[in-house]
């Protein structure tokens, strides 16, 4: 069905004339509330005193970051300490009881009164903490309700990919989480060594109008590559390094055979941006700035894309249902090549390696659509976020931030032990190679959920060696790569509005790659999405850019 | 509502008692004599006679109150720019702003036109089908046999909608049963679910195949309710198995028809979320968008409280609007309707 008819065409034909004929609204609509924008280095005086936790060292060398606003590589390691140490020596908790709520990407496990893991790390910890678990796709949808309805867990975790959707999370911040300034701020964070571990520039992502909020969850420089089925790729011989958007394409067409229930791609549409070179979000030429929307490069994405579809490249599944399955699908061979973030790949090892000696993984080295020099976009310094509920005295958020330190416990301590694997015994067995081996049990109870209170150094600790290593290669080749944004190192608020108006709009531009529209149409949906707030953000984000002396 | 016990649904095979009402949906007479009775009487004297079973309402109406009465009060933000964190009290206050833009907004008209064709469609392909489906089951002599196409039915009421879009996707999707067989032979695979045009036949298929069943229990009761002696004098009389289903069964169905046929009419803008939710990336915004799904975008994913709220606000209204106009239409034709003024 088409719905051809226009507006006033409808309000005609429903006998509602006197509304069509009454003018057009004037002025902004209400729901748009304030933005900001602050340049790192001013925020580096709200962050905490950066002290270095001695604890091991990586055994893959990772790359320091100079860029500003960008998230270095930390490194990796191929072998798991035989005897972890005990990053603290006070018990962290003290007897107080909160309730915590993460995402997860999975099955839940089971709840805190029928299962020992989680008994355990409490018992460790000397507190209480009682997850409420939330899938990790719909988490906006749950995170916005709560938010709204006020009735928030003491600790909660918010992905910044979700806040980027929140049209108020600006105003929310204040109304309903602590500042953490007065307990964090400098050398305040001494009583917390772990947190003091974590990088400055994270910190400084953890600000919002002018106040450190969260405890971050420090982040890969990368947000995604392309991975495939390597053990796949070469059974077939197939080319594991395409040079240009055609040779992708070919690929495809040589590895997608519907018959055989096997089909080249599953969702990749996030990688082609970078592919066909669209900018991040902003691009800075000329004294202007044009949005990704805007682009050329953009149509050309939006093109190539429809034409994968259309010739039934992309797994029916993947194109039909919301949150189909990709892993399960990659796991199936159904599909070979897909998008997902490096935890996706560790993850798929760990569920196939058991089943499928052979199962691997590889990702393809970055290239740009034309064979030219490839682009690639970056994580800001923080991905996820720690809030305390605002309004609880001060022993408990002390409680709770000791707590928090406790969860940043990094690689190779006894807590990182128990809180990613559990008990040695009962939850996991150490393999002869001396890695961690998740037992029935563990595979049942344990769930990272502590792991998302707060990060730590995040280094690439897989109990896969050649994986690990190919990860940490493929980084450390790709950084030189990463995308200079005009706004890199400004931590910028997104305006409500602009925010707001990201799902609408992409939900257009989808309509063009499943070829629901014609592609001439960008750039009908680029001219609405200016009209709708797209030209008000260039003004604010050119002002961020003149108030930085960048423009 | 409420649907009648199922065991009431069994027409008992020997002949009813005389005393059933003759003409199903009228008022018996002694209950219009009480009616008579109770205008005569004072507030008092009725008050001390039916004092017990108005307690037995104020569970009933408390729960009325306080899930649907008192949330009403929360559409006073339509009228404002409210945002939760700053709460209802000290959001400032637009007007009708809000209902202005909605009436210029694009999108909200694509989603009342989707939403009017999904009801105008089901109203003619998918409503009629449990009134037809309950006369095939009620001719089903053999009560076991009966039972058990029953059983079978009414089972898929039972599934989300998660399920039943699976299941679909399973048989229908582009790497489903049927495009699978297709292939094996030699032709082309189909993707029905991801196919715009015929999005429409899609979630009406699927709305048969989940509530058809189910939809037969209410006509089953109207149907044990005809009084069998009617199809007695008739056959006596010669008629044929057509003329009896003519002129009884019909007739004795249609009250209960005009009343569901209202309430479906009020309900004209719900056509459910969840289906539609499921189905709208597959399809496009374009043909799975509807009232229901617009809101939640327009809500709970960008947070314009307010403006979903009159978006609501409109569609409450329409939906009173039309479900008083049905009920005064079905008083021009000498039916019960829903209520009825005393």
């Amino acid at each position: 069905m088409t719905p051809s008819m226009t507006r006033r065409g409808f309000l005609g034909l429903a006998g509602l004339t006197t509304l069509a004929a009454c003018s057009a609204p004037t002025g902004t609509r209400p729901g748009s509330s304030g933005a900001t924008a602050a340049a790192a280095d001013k925020l580096t005086k709200l962050a905490p005193t950066y002290i270095a936790f001695a604890g091991v060292k990586p055994d893959l060398a990772g790359t320091v970051s100079n860029l500003p606003g960008v998230p270095g590589i930390a490194g990796g390691f191929t072998t798991y300490p035989a005897s972890p140490t005990a990053a603290l020596t006070q018990k962290a908790g003290k007897g107080g009881s909160y309730k915590a709520m993460t995402p997860l990407w999975g099955p839940p496990p089971p709840g805190l009164s029928s299962n020992s893991y989680f008994q355990a790390v409490n018992a460790d910890i000397g507190a209480t903490v009682e997850f409420q678990i939330a899938d990790g796709n719909t988490y906006a949808d749950k995170a916005i309700a709560r938010l709204a309805s006020g009735d928030l867990p003491d600790i909660f975790a918010l992905p910044s990919w979700e806040i980027d959707k929140m049209a108020d999370f600006n105003t929310a911040v204040d109304k309903a989480f602590e500042d953490l300034t007065p307990y964090l701020q400098g050398d305040k964070v001494k009583p917390y060594p772990l947190l003091a571990n974590l990088p400055t520039a994270s910190w400084e992502w953890s600000v919002w109008n002018g106040k450190l909020m969260a405890v971050p969850y420090p982040t890969e420089p990368f947000p995604y590559g392309l991975l495939y089925r390597k053990d796949l790729f070469e059974k077939n011989g197939w080319n594991q390094n395409p040079k240009t958007a055609d040779e992708l394409y070919q690929l495809g067409k040589t590895i997608t055979d519907a018959k055989a229930k096997r089909w080249a791609f599953g969702d990749i549409h996030e990688m082609a941006w970078p592919i066909f070179g669209v900018p991040q979000d902003w691009r800075y030429a000329g004294g202007k700035l044009v949005n990704k929307y805007e682009t050329p490069e953009f149509e050309e994405m939006l093109a190539w894309m429809r034409k994968l579809f259309a010739e039934g490249l992309i797994h029916p599944n993947v194109a039909s249902s919301k949150g189909a399955n990709e892993k399960d699908l990659i796991g199936a061979g159904q599909i070979t090549i897909y998008r997902d973030g490096f935890g996706g790949w560790k993850e798929l090892l760990q569920q196939h390696t058991g089943k499928n000696p052979d199962f691997a993984m590889g990702v393809f080295p970055l290239f740009a659509h034309d064979g030219g020099t490839p682009i690639m976009y970056h994580n800001n310094a923080a991905g996820m976020f720690t809030f305390i509920k605002k309004g609880l005295p001060k022993e408990k958020m002390e409680e709770i931030l000791s707590i928090l330190n406790w969860c940043a416990a990094p690689y190779g301590t006894k807590e990182y032990e128990l809180s990613n694997f559990g008990i040695k015994g009962k939850h996991f067995t150490l393999d002869a190679k001396g890695i961690p081996q998740t037992t029935d049990l563990g595979r049942k109870e344990v769930a990272y959920t502590y792991g998302f209170l707060g990060g730590r150094p995040l280094f690439v600790d897989w109990p896969f060696p050649e994986a690990a290593k190919a990860n940490i290669e493929w980084q450390n080749t790709s950084f030189q790569y990463i995308e200079k944004t005009p706004f890199d190192g400004i931590r910028i608020q997104r305006p409500s509005k602009y925010a707001g108006l990201q799902v609408p709009t992409e939900d257009k531009f989808t309509d063009i790659m499943r070829g629901r529209r014609p592609v001439s149409d960008a750039k009908q949906i680029a001219a609405e999405w200016r009209r709708d707030g797209g030209d008000e953000a260039r003004e604010f984000y050119m002002k961020v850019l003149r108030d930085n002396g960048r423009a | 509502m409420a649907a009648p016990d199922h065991l009431a649904v069994e027409r008992s095979t020997d002949a009813g008692p005389a005393g059933s009402p003759a003409v199903p949906g009228r008022p018996g007479t002694t209950r219009r004599r009480a009616q008579e009775r109770a205008k005569h009487g004072s507030l008092r004297s009725r008050f001390r006679r039916d004092w017990q079973l108005l307690l037995m309402t104020v569970p009933a109406i408390g729960l009325l109150l306080l899930f649907h009465y008192v949330p009403l009060l929360g559409n006073v933000i339509a009228f404002q720019d409210y945002s939760p964190y700053v709460g209802i009290k000290d959001s400032p206050w637009v007007g009708m702003s809000n209902f202005q833009w909605l009436m210029f907004d694009e999108s909200f008209w694509d989603a009342t036109i989707n939403t009017l064709s999904i009801t105008t469609f089901q109203l003619i392909f998918y409503f009629p089908l449990p009134i037809l489906l309950a006369i095939l089951l009620d001719s089903v002599v053999r009560p076991r046999l009966r039972l058990f196409i029953q059983g079978i039915v009414y089972m898929p009421h039972f599934f989300s909608w998660v399920l039943v879009v699976t299941l679909f996707q399973q048989m229908f999707g582009g790497a489903g049963l049927l495009a699978q067989i297709l292939r094996d032979h030699g032709f082309s695979g189909v993707d029905i679910m991801t196919n715009p045009d015929t999005f429409i036949l899609l979630v009406t298929a699927e709305t048969v195949w989940k509530d058809a069943g189910w939809g037969t229990i209410i006509f089953l009761a109207a149907l044990a309710a005809i009084n069998p002696h009617l199809y007695e004098a008739a056959a006596v009389d010669g008629a044929s198995r057509w003329r009896r289903l003519w002129h009884i069964t019909l007739p004795g169905l249609r009250p209960v028809f005009v009343l569901l046929l209202i309430l479906r009419l009020g309900d004209a803008l719900n056509v459910g979320f969840e289906q539609f939710f499921l189905q709208r990336d597959a399809v496009g915004r374009d043909a799975a968008e509807v009232l229901d799904t617009f809101m939640y975008w327009r809500t709970l994913l960008t947070g314009e409280w307010s403006y979903g709220a009159a978006a609501g606000l409109v569609k409450g209204v329409a939906g009173l609007i039309l479900i008083l106009i049905a009920n005064k239409v079905a008083h021009r034709f000498g039916e019960q309707g829903i209520y009825k003024r005393s």
